[in-house]
């Protein structure tokens, strides 16, 4: 029942968001926002009917999502074993947060331009920025999670002689999992938003340059088409890792 | 009596403090001891170093005793791994020790047996309660054949009635299988029912470490507690003096 009631808000919340739009368009209003070039909400719609037909629309998604999974994969495999070496060694993690607490707060937007000199291809560009996007915030959680590990249970391996090998697997790996979560849920909503900005500067082929262009030829349906195609790529990103966390994960979120 | 561990002179060192000097110890086997002493004392830091995995000391400690022999260490709050399941974090043991599975299976069983939890081997430790997850501490320590535990204010956060019964748990299983006890509480009531000799470590500059030995015959103590006979109040007092005088320092 309390199910049910969740699934009539939203829906109710979507339609009043859809409705206003309707009537904003329709009125014509001018002031203070000028909505006479904003298509409605029913031109959108039917005009993402044909796009569904169009395989160049679903050649956009694949080439994003491949940009995003990459980016992500990548920075998982470099951010997470970097982030465990310097949350148990000072020297590390002083090496480490030198270099990339320098980094972190650049806007993406920013990189574009050096990667753009720095890669051979725009695709290699691209990548690093949606790597950019996730490594980050994986390396902060990861870090941090090393940080709450609570030295009782290092005591427990120790003491019946566990080497550092056996307090990686057995301990560090699954109490951190949760850290690496957070960081990942966080970076997949970054590295979307990586790649919709390089894809949009440097593309040829993605969401992000999809929307772009249809922005540059006036085709503003297609605008829309693309902001909300890219929503809803993150919204399944998350809801992917919603879904892992609940289900193969759901052991290494539970507590004393 | 055979020793297991002198310690000798042991002092403790933090910045330009010393949290206790010059500590003469000895843990006997077979033996039940009670460390007491006012909070902040450096009770914890003692059996630390004791165990091994404090080795920023000063003084000598013999033998390497915990290098040798299995030893096993219950923290003050519980040590269990949330993500394993009761059979699991009892097995941890003895994949630290490379036994093979089919053995540990049977090791498990054995020891949830013991501390009889037998049923509860797929529960997590959210889904157990206090008593019982000190059950399942006991029985991880267990795994490791230890000749000493040590035990860090375990029963601290039960109840009355789940103290009484983990204290009872803890003598027969000591009786069973023959290990030394190293115990810090803060009970009184705890000390004299379970322990041989109670060591209070008082405060001040540098600790001083007083030794009560337990004159109450071992299979009377829980019956003394009962009837607070003359012989229990002696004890008791003998103690709360103690205890006093270390607050004062």
């Amino acid at each position: 029942m309390r199910n049910f009631r969740i699934i009539i808000i939203r829906l109710s919340s979507i339609s009043i968001f859809l409705s206003a739009w309707h009537l904003l368009v329709y009125f014509n209003i001018k002031d203070p926002l000028y909505f006479n070039n904003i298509p409605s909400p029913i031109k959108v719609i039917d005009s993402w009917k044909d796009e569904l037909l169009n395989p160049i629309y679903f050649k956009n998604i694949s080439v994003s999502l491949y940009r995003v999974l990459t980016g992500i994969i990548l920075a998982i495999f470099i951010g997470f074993p970097l982030g465990v070496l310097a949350g148990i060694n000072k020297y590390i993690y002083n090496c480490v947060f030198a270099v990339t607490e320098i980094f972190r707060p650049i806007p993406l937007l920013a990189y574009v331009p050096i990667v753009a000199i720095l890669f051979h291809g725009v695709e290699g560009s691209i990548i690093f920025v949606t790597f950019i996007g996730a490594f980050f915030p994986i390396l902060v959680n990861v870090v941090e999670g090393m940080g709450k590990i609570p030295k009782r249970l290092v005591y427990i391996i120790e003491v019946n002689n566990g080497r550092f090998f056996d307090k990686l697997i057995k301990l560090y790996i699954p109490y951190i999992t949760s850290a690496l979560y957070t960081g990942t849920l966080v970076g997949v909503g970054a590295s979307w938003m990586g790649v919709i900005t390089a894809e949009t500067l440097s593309g040829t082929f993605g969401i992000g340059y999809y929307t772009w262009n249809a922005y540059q030829t006036f085709q503003y349906e297609k605008v829309f088409i693309g902001m909300f195609t890219i929503g809803i790529l993150g919204f399944f990103s998350s809801l992917i890792l919603r879904i892992l966390k609940s289900t193969i994960l759901k052991d290494f979120f539970r507590v004393m | 009596m055979t020793s297991l561990i002198i310690g000798n002179n042991l002092s403790k060192k933090i910045g330009d403090r010393y949290i206790f000097k010059g500590i003469d110890i000895e843990i006997n086997r077979k033996e039940i001891i009670a460390l007491m002493g006012p909070s902040g004392v450096g009770k914890s830091t003692l059996l630390r170093i004791l165990c091994g995995l404090d080795k920023n000391y000063e003084g000598k400690l013999s033998n390497n005793f915990v290098k040798k022999y299995p030893i096993g260490y219950v923290p003050q709050e519980l040590s269990l791994f949330p993500w394993r399941n009761v059979r699991q974090n009892i097995e941890l043991v003895f994949e630290l020790r490379k036994v093979k599975k089919s053995q540990r299976v049977i090791e498990v069983k054995r020891l949830l047996e013991k501390v009889e939890l037998l049923g509860t081997e797929l529960l997590y430790p959210e889904d157990l309660s206090g008593g019982m997850k000190q059950r399942v501490a006991l029985a991880q320590v267990l795994g490791n054949d230890p000749e000493i535990m040590f035990l860090d204010e375990p029963f601290s956060a039960l109840d009355l009635q789940s103290r009484y019964n983990m204290q009872k748990l803890l003598l027969r299983l000591q009786n069973e299988i023959g290990f030394s006890v190293f115990i810090i509480t803060h009970d009184i009531t705890e000390a004299i029912n379970i322990s041989d000799r109670i060591l209070i470590l008082s405060g001040g500059l540098g600790g001083q470490l007083k030794i009560i030995e337990n004159t109450i015959p071992k299979l009377k103590r829980f019956e003394e507690s009962k009837h607070s006979s003359s012989l229990y109040k002696q004890v008791s007092m003998e103690l709360y003096n103690s205890m006093s005088s270390s607050n004062s320092l």
